[in-house]
């Protein structure tokens, strides 16, 4: 019997509130409808000076008004003047797109959408401008990530841990470099002579000159990343390291063409650097080294 | 340990060709000492600032160079070439000195 009562009031309660939901959302569409049709007359009327209509404050404004007093009468309380945020979009709809075909999306339209928008809607988009100026500010300079860094050694420092970020990146390098280097690598004893001499040593017996030979390597130098994780001090020593990593590598590969190609010799070699991205901080390194391949009678003396 | 960027030597006979050595240093890479070298323009200082610091990259990749030679043996270096390259950086100027040349000895 008690559970039949429950159900009864249960169902009562909702009806009420659907009700209740139902003559809100007619407060809204009848604030809304009254606030389209004082724009419309203020745009029939040219209601304007210099050319801004009037309607964009008065249409917004009397929405608001006569919804809040029709939810008085209705539903004894404020429904909060959403119809004023409806207007608000259909004026600025209306007058900046429809009325307007011809105004081109540039940097005084998106403000003047940003500014639309904060006023509309103050605390959500003071918000989003807060975290996204922090966001770009953080991204440029790193300054979060240092100060993060900062409090995570002082921490570290205090209660005797390990910093983890560093070693990572301090492993990272040394891998790389350990894969390459695994055996001792001793590039004037595989079998080539390299010379940087632009005529051939005298005595030196060329059988035949093979052509032109080149061997490229392309390396990264991030310094943007190594700044962030506060490496300054070691950022020239691991640069270099890369700089004769990507040396070796190419010397490594052009050694290796001339091998296969019969040649013991390697005359006028050249090295160049140079620099593919222009992009600061990150750029795209490329090393170049070339000569010409020759086969030379093996001499003991030489 | 004498240096020579041509391709023989004058008066002297060259008994072994040793092959390539080469030594590499750096300038610029510090984001700091970049901003206070912008700094230090304004008083005409930086170019005796980065004067002194590229003679001192030159002499280090030389020092480095010379010293894998000496352990070849050698007591010249021939063909020696001196490059001077920008690799960019976060101001845009880190500098690379990379000097190499042919490892030799000879006698007089």
């Amino acid at each position: 019997m008690s559970g039949e009562i429950k159900n009864r009031l249960k169902n009562l309660r909702s009806r009420e509130r659907r009700k209740k939901f139902l003559k809100e959302l007619a407060c809204i569409a009848f604030g809304t409808a009254m606030g389209i049709a004082t724009y419309v007359v203020c745009l029939y009327t040219h209601f304007a000076i210099f050319g801004w209509n009037f309607g964009l404050i008065l249409a917004p404004l009397f929405a608001g008004y006569v919804e809040s007093f029709a939810a008085k009468r209705l539903v004894h309380e404020s429904t909060g003047a959403v119809s004023t945020f409806i207007l608000f979009i259909i004026t600025v709809i209306y007058g900046f797109i429809i009325a307007n075909p011809t105004l081109g999306f540039n940097v005084i339209t998106a403000g003047s959408i940003v500014i639309i928008l904060q006023a509309a809607f103050p605390t959500a988009v003071n918000y989003f401008l807060i975290a996204m100026g922090l966001g770009i500010v953080s991204h440029v300079s790193g300054i979060f990530k240092k100060i993060t860094m900062f409090l995570t050694d002082t921490y570290e420092k205090i209660f005797k841990k390990e910093s983890k970020t560093k070693d990572h990146y301090i492993e990272r390098h040394a891998h790389t470099r350990h894969d390459f280097y695994d055996m001792e690598l001793e590039m004037n004893g595989l079998g080539v002579l390299l010379l940087s001499l632009e005529y051939p040593p005298e005595g030196l017996g060329i059988k035949e000159q093979k052509g032109i030979y080149e061997a490229r390597y392309i390396f990264f130098s991030d310094q943007k990343e190594e700044i962030k994780l506060g490496l300054e001090e070691v950022l020239k020593e691991y640069l270099l390291m890369d700089v004769r990593l990507a040396k070796d590598k190419a010397l490594l590969k052009l050694i290796k063409q001339l091998k296969a190609d019969g040649c013991n010799g390697l005359l006028n070699l050249d090295i160049i650097y140079d620099t593919v991205g222009p992009k600061k901080g990150e750029n795209i390194n490329q090393i170049i080294i070339k000569g010409t391949g020759i086969v030379f009678e093996e001499n003991d003396e030489l | 340990m004498l240096l020579s960027s041509t391709s023989t030597l004058d008066n002297k006979t060259i008994i072994k060709y040793h092959g390539l050595v080469h030594g590499e240093s750096l300038i610029g890479a510090n984001i700091y000492k970049d901003l206070f070298s912008g700094v230090r323009d304004v008083v005409e200082g930086r170019t005796t600032a980065y004067k002194e610091e590229l003679e001192n990259a030159r002499n280090d990749a030389i020092g480095a160079m010379e010293s894998k030679a000496e352990k070849y043996g050698a007591n010249g270096i021939i063909g020696l070439k001196i490059s001077y390259n920008n690799l960019g950086g976060t101001m845009g100027n880190t500098i690379l000195v990379n000097v190499y040349g042919t490892a030799v000895t000879f006698k007089d």
